[in-house]
């Protein structure tokens, strides 16, 4: 037995249940959730022993819900939090912070939760690991699968970027491209998972799985000298990633390792699925599922699993959310690219052009220390960019030919 | 006032197994009444201690969520198919969502004197509802509606085709995703 997970807990109800591969409460259908025993992890953590812990996510091991030493890694997360003064100088903040999630093992921020699933999963038994996925995740899962030696199945949309299929496919998994969108895929898996013994990482594994992206709490935290920020844009699709950087920074508070957290969470979505954001904006507890059309694939989750706990983040927190056009995620990723050299996916220019609308609203603060999570790498989506940036000046090796191009500058 | 309502599989030990059951009611609010005076404990499972549905569980009369009409004050129509379906993390169910057909239906000679309607409810998760039928020496016809989850229907169809039963819509909904 472990001394520091609990249970698992249904986020409704409150029921518990053992800590195995079951997700969902049996009694009131309620997704269920890791409980710690924060007595014990208080003892064993503090700054210093974070402090000294591996460059990677595994620092924050006490609060990450894997009992063994024996973890599947690839050195994922610890990733730069970056002081973007030239950004800040465009958009009018003083302290604005890049979260560069770009620079992960396979460029994404689902390497943080994958490494947490697939440990867990290798702890419970499981020989298959398997996800439904919008890309991101499976490449994520396809890598760690092959590190930890495990059969791997992924799911995909099959009309994804060239460059998450690629992504996914150099790892050899058995690719599955369901004719239909994200949300078709997702409920083909739960049918699977309920029919195969496999470690269905955002199924059956979802509660450890998810715990992973606390991590992107966490590290902002830490490497802004052990404090919440002030404010925070999250790119949302289901909803989880939003979640769990609160979740995150609460339980560093519960730990007394910062003060109190009074971050107003905001949520990025595209204009083309936003059922988050117009929940927040209607003020109705009620996420309508929405059909996604967006050049965001990695957000178009039209029925987000953990949407109501988003929205409740949001407006408990005092944030909101705000959307952008696919004209603007562009330009969104052109600006960050342009200013801090940071060159992100669809997902990114969400974040970007949800901050930029958001101040231009007054509602983030030229003082306020602001945090934009950036979760995925720009050359996955590559497709979104084509004939929008600039291409070469073809010329032969003259000096005579450079010089007249010059000068047309 | 009589309407049918569907269990799901995780609720059926409190309905005795039953995966539909037959009530009276006018709302949904009354429905849940009733089927907690024939089934003591399943409110529990329904609602919240507020009497508000409970987050992860959907109520559709003839399909539609009932959080898109007026919550559990929502009307039933007399006759109307009520389901409560469990939505599991990711969203609500699409096979379980309600389609309803009006089929004309030609039963060979040979068949006449089988249960076929019978075996059909027996073998499917779908409910009939003959509206009109006539039998001869050599030929029977029936006006069946049929509801029921879209593979369920699917799959109630192509039986009745293999049984050799020929089958014509006459309208309702599409059975699609």
């Amino acid at each position: 037995m472990s001394r520091k997970i609990k249970s698992l807990k249904c986020k409704e109800c409150g029921r518990e249940f053992p800590a195995k591969a079951i997700y969902v409460c049996e009694f009131c259908f309620g997704p269920l959730e890791v409980r710690y025993n924060y007595d014990y992890i208080k003892k064993k953590t503090s700054g210093k022993t974070i402090e000294k812990g591996p460059l990677s996510l595994w620092r924050y091991k006490e609060l990450l819900p894997v009992e063994s030493d024996d973890i599947t890694t690839l050195q994922e997360g610890f990733t730069p939090l970056i002081h973007a003064k030239n950004l800040g100088e465009v958009l009018g903040l003083k302290n604005l912070y890049i979260k560069n999630d770009t620079v992960n093992p396979t460029f994404s921020f689902k390497d943080r939760v994958v490494t947490v699933a697939i440990s867990r999963a290798r702890e419970l038994g499981f020989a298959t690991v398997a996800c439904a996925s919008t890309g991101n995740l499976a490449g994520a899962v396809s890598a760690y699968g092959a590190v930890a030696g495990l059969k791997t199945f992924v799911f995909i949309p099959h009309d994804l970027e060239q460059g998450k299929i690629l992504g996914a496919g150099i790892y050899n998994p058995v690719i599955v491209g369901v004719k239909g969108n994200y949300d078709d895929v997702n409920r083909l898996c739960s049918e699977i998972a309920d029919a195969f013994r496999w470690a269905f990482v955002n199924v059956n594994i979802r509660p450890y799985y998810s715990e992973g992206s606390k991590t992107l709490g966490f590290e902002v935290a830490e490497q802004l000298g052990w404090r919440a920020p002030d404010s925070v844009v999250v790119p949302v699709a289901s909803g989880s990633l939003l979640t769990k950087i609160y979740k995150g920074l609460n339980e560093f508070n519960l730990l007394g390792l910062i003060g109190d957290v009074k971050t107003k969470f905001y949520a990025a979505q595209a204009v083309g699925c936003s059922p988050v954001v117009a929940a927040i904006k209607e003020n109705s507890e009620i996420i309508k599922p929405v059909k996604p059309n967006t050049i965001a694939k990695s957000l178009a989750i039209g029925n987000p699993a953990d949407g109501y706990y988003a929205w409740k983040v949001a407006k408990e927190t005092g944030g909101g959310g705000e959307t952008v056009s696919d004209t603007e995620i562009v330009e969104g990723i052109k600006l960050l690219a342009s200013t801090e050299g940071v060159f992100a996916e669809t997902a990114g220019g969400v974040t970007i052009g949800v901050l930029k609308k958001l101040v231009e609203q007054k509602k983030i603060e030229r003082n306020h220390t602001t945090v934009a999570y950036i979760t995925g790498n720009g050359l996955k989506t590559q497709e979104a960019l084509m004939d929008k940036v600039s291409k070469p000046h073809i010329i032969n090796p003259s000096f005579e030919e450079f010089k007249k191009l010059y000068n047309s500058f | 006032m009589s309407i049918t309502v569907r269990i799901p599989s995780a609720m059926r030990a409190l309905t005795k197994e039953q995966s539909t059951v037959t009530i009276n009611a006018k709302t949904a609010k009354e429905m849940i009444e009733t089927l907690e005076s024939e089934y003591p404990g399943i409110k529990d499972r329904i609602c919240e201690s507020d009497g508000k549905v409970r987050r992860f569980i959907n109520i559709f009369i003839n399909g539609e969520d009932i959080r898109f009409i007026s919550g559990v004050e929502s009307s039933i129509p007399d006759g109307a198919e009520v389901s409560i379906i469990p939505a599991i993390a990711g969203g609500t169910d699409g096979r379980a969502k309600i389609k309803k057909i009006k089929l004309e239906l030609y039963f060979p000679s040979k068949l006449i004197k089988q249960p076929v309607i019978y075996t059909l409810s027996k073998k499917f998760n779908v409910v009939f509802n003959i509206r009109r039928a006539r039998v001869t020496e050599e030929i029977g016809e029936m006006i069946l509606e049929l509801s029921g989850g879209k593979e369920e229907m699917e799959k109630a169809l192509k039986w009745l085709k293999s049984q050799g039963v020929i089958s014509k819509t006459l309208g309702g909904s599409k059975i699609e995703g």
